[in-house]
């Protein structure tokens, strides 16, 4: 009987065991999501990081392109953005505060995976465009808002999230491009060049290389913004990194759209909508029109690539918080950025320049590369080579209009563009680019950048702006609204964005006020590349 | 080891059929003696083999017994009888309810029956008749007010609405606080379909589906049993945390068998009175000047001599009901059967609606090998709504803003065109809701399929085997047509384009369940041990597909729509949970009853390590009145008194797969994967919810007035927050965390008169008082409030704060001074605007209490019932009202000419000092608008709404026989009329407070006392005749 009860209780424990075994993989079967992929493959992931990055971007560009006075609004007198302020009303909350969205959830995280996932499948290419991409994003962040959330960022076990310095972010800008320069450089990622392909179309189409030479104009960015500080700044290391960086226009880094379809389509264009009551500032009509500092007398052969002119072909742009003139006949009003008179946004696409559905976006170009040099040149007294790179500069610029957005595809008949011959006409007068290295000056670099970086460098040079205070030497015709700044800004410019409002400041509140990010005039608070 | 052997031998005998010489079949039937209606479940058993058997659902019964043996009848409610077998092959055996010793029987959790003394919490019974006889389409809308702690909120009046359905309040704050619906022991799918499975992701408030529970036939139940809270439910463990609904379906009834059918007819009618009535002195404009391409009313006085259209009343038809039912039943010793249809077509108030419906099914049931009872039941449910918009943008609300000056019927040009009453303003344009109902389409259509099968053995006369097998397959086909000249989707669609949107969502539950019970009795101690083990799986299939931009403008079809807009999304979800039981019963003298129970269960929803849950509950009942000096002393006023206390753990998991970071398909260039919203949160923990329940019952003067008291007590701990908002920091948009806790407690009093009890007439009234209370006992410090986003409605939404309840209204409210004074715009001498944020409580939906009256009164021939609703305190947002005068239609904006200094003070240097300054800016609201769109939400919040409203009444009669006598295939015939929502009478100004902004798919507390754009309830006359063969 005991020996019978002894097998019994093994076939019963056996049972228990088997049973217990099957159950667990039955509900296991049953606990993964089905409908969505939560371990997708790196090549999955690079498109749409970068049209998400892009998005961010292009999003909040529409409330800094009025700081910086790229265009303004004509929807109404003194917009509050063209006011240099700051839309305190939740219902606009998400102003300002999309590429605080993108960096945090959509890119970062998904960067983040990318990191983790490209390491364990030994995709060293993935991996190392995954950190550069990242080290970007976190330059923008910084850039934008100031403080951020670092080092409890991408924690989703905590409630609260504390804030820091930006120095912190740009910490691990660092370490990332250099992350990112050791994996583009593994042994093998040349060898399996091809590998990046698939993931790569709508960027550098699989180009290691470039890819090597964007992580290094990340990190010159990154040093860059050291110029202002009393200690730490070396042009000698921004120059080295300018050098290691984009070699022509060749290598710029652009943001490519299939079109078609709503999201597939550029942020600036007609199927996207969003620039209905956009018109080109003065500002930038000046500067290209030679009636503004430092290019007095010097029409710009490029205005008509990048600014619409008015139906008599002459170009105009909108004072700064001002009402559109609606008075003035209907041939001299400036016209949307789809070349409509009026706010008025067409069914097919009519735009030029960066508002088309497939116009491609530029994240870095070789331009700005020679422009930061040439700036750094400046900064260390070597004003031959400044010189040279100011040139190149300008030259990748031109190189960038006629590669990229040549135009094609308008209708329009006031529609021209700058010849081979206006082209070398340009570089060659001296009121632009001067023979004798002594008459480079900062302002020529700085608005040279500005132009160079219209209606896509955003961040870049609201950052430029934000280091010389929006004034000479750097900008001498850069009129910043005084009388009609808004009104919560205590008669400061500005010099931050707020943390997305809809979220930080509803769920985050006790981290924010900490660090005064409660208060009325936050966005005026200097960040910490202006503070010395 | 000897009770192992005994059961090997029962069960060998029952294989090889080996039988004992020298005995015979005896085979008879059971009733009970009050209404001789067969007794199923009634223990047999031969007092000297003690071998037994029990009677079928039918009440048959056979046994094998020798001559002078005596058998033994017992059943729980029922004295025990004791007959000699004698020379007959056949004994019919009549049971005497013996109440005043026992009580009445029960079915508690699992279809456990029981005496209702012993049962340590507060149940709820309803007879099926009594619904059914209000012949609404939702049996679950019958159900309020019929019994404590019951909660029913229809979301419409109109076709396929769907009903809240709530026990004892809302326990979740997060999740669903829909009951678990049994039916037969089986669970019965009572999803309402969610929108945001659909490409389009709509937040469950522009279109009802019915909730599938209202699918049953409603003639097709017998008892429909509550069981409100887990202490009740506790052994259907995690499926039990929101309580349990058991119903009970007719089974065929011995004898020579019958037919029934039964035909109604009803009229639905629109009680216009309650209707929001439209301003008719001023004509469209804005600040008094007119302007005929915009909707709102804030233009000049119209012209005299204006013609006005009553276009509510020309726009509503009435609904018209049919209905037949039909019923077969027989039954014989070993064998009953029993089928049943029911067809329903209706046509709803709203013009085009429309609700068919058809209801097969199948019970029967027989015993087989002796010993073993199988019970096997087949339904299939047919339903086709065509159903109206409802919400933002939906009929109710477009035909409210309907220019009175225009006739809403006049809505096709000659040409057969879509006419548009502001041409070229299509910003401004709202689609005719007539047009619309014409031309955009919803509608969904259900196929569905129930099955199950029950195997009951009593192996020896102490062991019991009860086995149960269901499934449940529906598939739910929706289409959303929305026409090309329609404005609905012109956000998104683009205007002259349209949009298809079709769905498929199958549910396929399938449930298995063994109960093995063994009892014993040691002297005064009746003991029952229960041991189980049950599997539910339940999937859900659903695919969505999306076109814009229509080819051809009416064709309804996927195909018509441009290949570049087309879009789909698949959102399969499979859940799996494995179950342990046990509980153990003692029953001492018919005096005190205790159960102790215990279950574990396994969910796949949650991660391994937190998989497992286990729940303990305890329950005790102390019948005062069955100890031996009272009871005699008591004797002749008292019958019943016992007091009872229970208490139980339970779990409650996850939307499965809502902790796992997974990635979203792009639509971007190139398209590819980015994560979705959601956090991962691999340490997700189940809800953790322990209650107790004490109270008593009591029944006086021979039960000519019973009381029932419970008072129950609830606190959810680790709530999950799903779609719970945090900082941008944590990487994502939307966390699923355990983050809050709250309580949730109340009373619930029945009240039981028999004011008239002779041989000729009966009246029976209940009063069933319901008391709900909550709070928030723990949130984050962050978190300054949770919301469930598909109540967001305008800037208002179902909200809970920090120690506050959790069925507030949380919106926007003026500004004001530190004195609490409303501060003035001095540029306007309107309010500063509203504080925007954080949002604040500005409402609280939970009524003080509701109190159900329930009348049953027969008189003779006569049969009447009769259901009264009582409600007091609660606020409700009457969003209707607000949409009205922000638009200038409504009443309350006709006094504008007079100039008006609102109460107030300036925002100035001194606001917030000692001495603000008062407003003395005079506005004229007629050419200010601005004056009526600066009132906040919480001005349109209705505080204290008390209702009285007749829910239903019906009377019956049952013809004299003489009648029809000559008929003699006629056994009986009734005529009968009911009227449902005859009246209401409230302090409500809207058309009616019971209603619900979403449906019941929205977890949570959803969105219940927002009135926004639905039909209400209309009154309804129906007549009926029913025949017996």
């Amino acid at each position: 009987m005991k020996k019978i009860c002894s097998i019994k209780s093994i076939i019963l424990l056996l049972l228990i065991v088997v049973a217990g075994a099957g159950c667990k993989k039955y509900l296991e079967d049953a606990y993964l999501d089905p409908n969505r992929p939560v371990n997708p493959n790196v090549e999955t992931l690079l498109a749409p990081i970068a049209n998400n990055w892009a998005r961010g971007v292009t999003f909040d560009s529409r409330f800094i392109g009025k700081y910086i006075q790229n265009f303004s609004d004509a929807s109404g007198l003194n917009n509050v953005w063209d006011q240099m302020g700051w839309d305190r009303n939740i219902t606009n909350g998400t102003a300002g505060g999309e590429v605080w969205r993108q960096h945090y959830w959509q890119v970062g995280s998904t960067l983040k995976y990318m990191i983790e996932e490209g390491k364990r499948t030994e995709k060293w290419d993935y991996v190392g465009v995954a950190y550069a991409m990242f080290a970007y994003s976190w330059q923008t962040a910084g850039d934008m808002y100031g403080d951020l959330i670092v080092s409890q960022a991408f924690d989703n076990t905590r409630l609260t999230f504390d804030f820091e310095s930006q120095f912190e972010a740009y910490k691990l800008v660092f370490q990332y491009c250099d992350s990112a320069i050791k994996y583009l450089q593994t042994p093998g990622v040349r060898v399996r060049s091809n590998s990046l392909l698939p993931g790569d179309q709508w960027m550098y189409g699989g180009n290691a290389q470039r890819w090597l030479r964007f992580a290094y104009g990340v990190k010159a960015r990154n040093f860059h913004r050291y110029s202002m500080k009393s200690s730490g700044y070396s042009a000698d290391s921004v120059i080295r990194y300018c050098d290691s960086s984009l070699r022509s226009a060749a290598d710029d880094l652009t943001i490519k759209f299939a079109g078609g379809v709503l999201d597939a389509s550029s942020f600036y264009g007609q199927i996207r909508g969003n620039l209905g009551a956009f018109r080109q500032s003065e500002y930038i009509v000046g500067l290209m029109n030679g009636t503004l500092a430092p290019f007095n007398g010097v029409q710009d052969p490029r205005r008509g690539n990048m600014l619409w002119p008015s139906l008599d072909s002459q170009f105009r742009g909108v004072p700064i918080a001002t009402n559109e003139v609606t008075a003035v006949p209907i041939n001299q009003r400036v016209r949307n950025p789809f070349g409509s008179v009026g706010n008025t946004i067409p069914t097919i696409d009519t735009g030029r320049y960066v508002w088309r559905n497939t116009a491609e976006l530029p994240v870095l170009t070789y331009a700005e590369i020679q422009f930061l040099k040439a700036e750094a040149a400046l900064i260390k007294g070597d004003r031959a080579t400044a010189l040279t790179a100011y040139r190149n500069g300008i030259g990748g610029h031109f190189d960038l209009l006629s590669t990229r957005f040549p135009g094609s595809g308008t209708t329009d008949a006031n529609f021209f563009r700058f010849t081979p011959a206006q082209r070398t006409a340009y570089l060659a007068n001296t009121a632009v680019v001067p023979t004798d290295p002594n008459q480079l000056t900062l302002a020529m670099i700085m608005t040279q950048k500005y132009i160079a970086l219209y209606f896509h460098g955003f961040i870049e040079t609201w950052v430029d702006l934000r280091r010389y205070n929006y004034t000479a030497p750097a900008y001498p015709s850069f009129a910043a609204p005084t009388a009609n700044l808004f009104a919560d800004n205590g008669g400061r410019l500005v010099n931050r964005l707020r943390p997305r409002m809809q979220v930080e400041f509803q769920w985050n509140a006790a981290a924010l006020e900490k660090i005064g990010g409660l208060q009325i005039d936050y966005h005026t608070k200097p960040v910490w590349f202006q503070i010395p | 080891m000897r009770k192992f052997i005994q059961l090997l031998t029962v069960g060998l005998l029952l294989c090889f059929g080996l039988s004992v010489s020298a005995q015979q079949t005896i085979s008879g039937l059971v009733t009970d003696a009050a209404d001789k209606t067969p007794l199923p479940n009634v223990s047999v058993r031969v007092k000297e083999t003690k071998q037994g058997t029990t009677t079928n659902s039918a009440g048959y019964f056979t046994i094998k017994a020798s001559q002078g043996q005596t058998l033994i009848f017992s059943f729980v409610g029922f004295g025990t009888i004791e007959m000699k077998v004698g020379s007959s092959a056949t004994m019919n055996i009549e049971l005497v309810n013996d109440e005043k010793k026992l009580g009445e029987v029960v079915v508690t959790a699992l279809n456990i029956r029981r005496n209702k003394n012993s049962v340590g919490y507060s149940t709820a019974e309803v007879k099926g008749s009594e619904l059914a006889q209000t012949n609404r389409e939702n049996i679950f809308t019958s159900l309020a007010g019929r019994a404590p702690g019951v909660t029913v909120t229809p979301t419409s009046g109109a076709v396929g609405a769907s009903a809240q359905i709530v026990l004892r309040g809302f326990n979740s704050v997060g999740l669903s606080n829909q009951p678990l619906i049994v039916v037969d022991g089986v669970p019965f799918n009572n999803e309402t379909f969610n929108q945001g499975s659909l490409v389009s992701d709509l937040p469950n408030r522009n279109q009802d589906y019915t909730n599938r529970g209202a699918d049953i036939n409603p003639e097709d139940i017998e008892n429909m049993t509550i069981l409100k809270g887990p202490e009740a439910a506790a052994l259907y463990g995690v499926l039990g945390a929101n309580g349990a609904i058991l119903i009970t379906t007719k089974k065929g009834k011995g004898g020579k068998g019958r037919i029934t059918y039964d035909y109604n007819t009803r009229y639905d009618v629109i009680n216009y009175n309650r209707m929001p009535q439209i301003q008719r002195v001023f004509d469209q404009g804005t600040n008094g000047i007119l302007d005929v391409a915009v909707r709102t009313g804030f233009g000049p006085r119209y012209a005299p001599g204006t013609v006005f259209y009553d276009n509510v009343r020309n726009f509503f038809e009435v609904g018209r009901l049919e209905r037949h039912n039909l019923s077969l039943e027989g039954g014989s010793d070993k064998t009953s059967y029993r089928f049943s249809g029911q067809y329903t077509d209706q046509k709803g108030t709203v013009p085009t609606t429309s609700f068919k419906r058809l209801n097969l099914r199948l019970n029967s049931s027989t015993r087989i090998l002796d010993k073993i009872d199988v019970s096997s039941s087949f339904a299939y449910f047919n339903t086709v709504t065509n159903k109206p918009s409802r919400g933002d943008g939906g009929l109710l609300l477009n035909l409210l803003q309907w220019p009175v000056d225009d006739d809403v019927r006049n809505f096709q040009n000659p040409d057969g065109s879509k006419r548009n009453v502001q041409q070229n303003q299509f910003a401004a344009e709202l689609d005719n809701p007539l047009w619309e109902l014409r031309n955009n389409r919803l509608s969904d259509r259900t196929n569905r399929f129930t099955a199950a099968i029950t195997f009951n053995s009593d192996i020896t006369d102490w062991l019991n085997v009860n086995l149960r097998f269901g499934s449940d397959f529906s598939a739910d086909q929706g289409n959303i047509f929305t026409h090309p000249q329609s404005f609905a989707n012109s956000g998104f669609a683009g205007f002259g384009r349209g949009r298809i949107e079709n769905y498929s969502n199958n549910n396929l539950l399938l449930n298995y369940l063994v109960v093995v019970s063994a009892n014993h009795t040691f002297g005064k101690l009746k003991t029952t041990l229960r041991v189980g083990n049950a599997l539910d799986d339940t999937r859900r299939f659903t695919s969505s597909q999306r076109g814009d931009s229509l080819f051809i403008p009416d064709f309804n079809s996927l195909d018509n729509t441009n290949p570049t807009f087309q879009r789909l999304r698949q959102r399969n979800q499979l859940r799996r949970i494995i179950g342990v039981f046990s509980e153990l019963s003692l029953s001492y003298n018919d005096l005190l009853f205790v159960s102790l129970a215990g279950r574990n269960d396994w969910a796949s929803p949650l991660p391994q390590q937190n998989r497992s849950f286990f729940y303990p509950t305890g329950s005790t009942s102390f019948v005062i009145t069955n100890i031996k000096g009272v009871k005699e002393a008591t004797k002749s006023w008292l019958s019943l008194f016992r007091i009872r206390a229970s208490l139980a753990r339970t779990n409650r998991f996850p939307t499965p797969y809502q902790n796992q970071a997974a990635f979203l398909s792009q639509l971007t260039s190139g398209g590819g994967y980015a994560f979705d919203f959601f956090a991962p949160n691999p340490d997700l923990k189940p809800e953790k919810q322990s209650t107790y329940e004490t109270g008593f019952e009591a029944r006086f003067l021979n039960g000519r007035i019973g009381i029932d008291f419970a008072y129950y007590n609830t606190v959810v701990k680790d709530q999950i927050g799903q779609l719970l908002r945090l900082s941008y920091g944590s990487g994502f948009v939307l966390n699923t965390q355990n983050f809050t806790d709250t309580r949730n407690w109340g009373t619930e009093i029945q009240l039981t008169l028999v004011p008239i009890r002779t041989k000729t007439v009966n009246w029976t009234a209940t009063f069933n008082y319901n008391r709900m209370r909550n709070r928030v006992e723990r949130m984050p410090a962050n978190l300054p409030e949770f919301y469930v986003s598909d109540t967001w409605i305008t800037n208002s939404r179902g909200s809970m704060f920090p120690g506050n309840t959790t069925t507030a209204i949380g919106g926007q409210t003026y500004v004001r001074n530190n004195q609490g004074q409303i501060v003035i715009d001095p540029n306007s001498g309107l309010p500063l605007g509203f504080t925007t944020t954080p949002y604040v409580k500005t409402g609280e939906r939970l009524p003080n209490y509701t109190v159900g009256w329930n009348n049953q009164v027969t008189i003779k021939n006569f049969n009447i019932s009769v259901l009264f609703d009582i409600r007091r305190g609660g606020d409700i947002f009457n969003v209707n009202e607000l949409r009205l005068t922000r638009q200038g239609l409504s009443m309350r904006t006709v006094d504008r000419e007079t100039p008006r200094t609102i109460p107030g003070v300036l925002n100035d240097a001194n606001v917030n000092s000692a001495n603000p300054t008062p407003n003395t800016i005079s506005v004229t609201p007629m050419f200010r608008q601005a004056y009526w769109s600066s009132l906040p939400e919480d001005e349109f919040i209705e505080r204290d709404i008390n209702w009285l409203r007749l829910r239903d009444v019906t009377i019956g009669y049952n013809l004299p026989k003489k009648l029809f006598g000559k008929v003699k295939a006629i056994n009986s015939i009734n005529v009968y009329a009911t009227g449902t929502d005859l009246f209401l009478i409230t302090n409500y100004s809207g058309a009616d407070p019971l209603t619900n902004a979403n449906t019941p798919a929205t977890p949570g507390v959803g969105g219940f006392g927002f009135d926004f754009g639905t039909v209400p309830l209309p009154r309804t006359f129906l007549f009926g005749v029913r025949v017996i063969f």
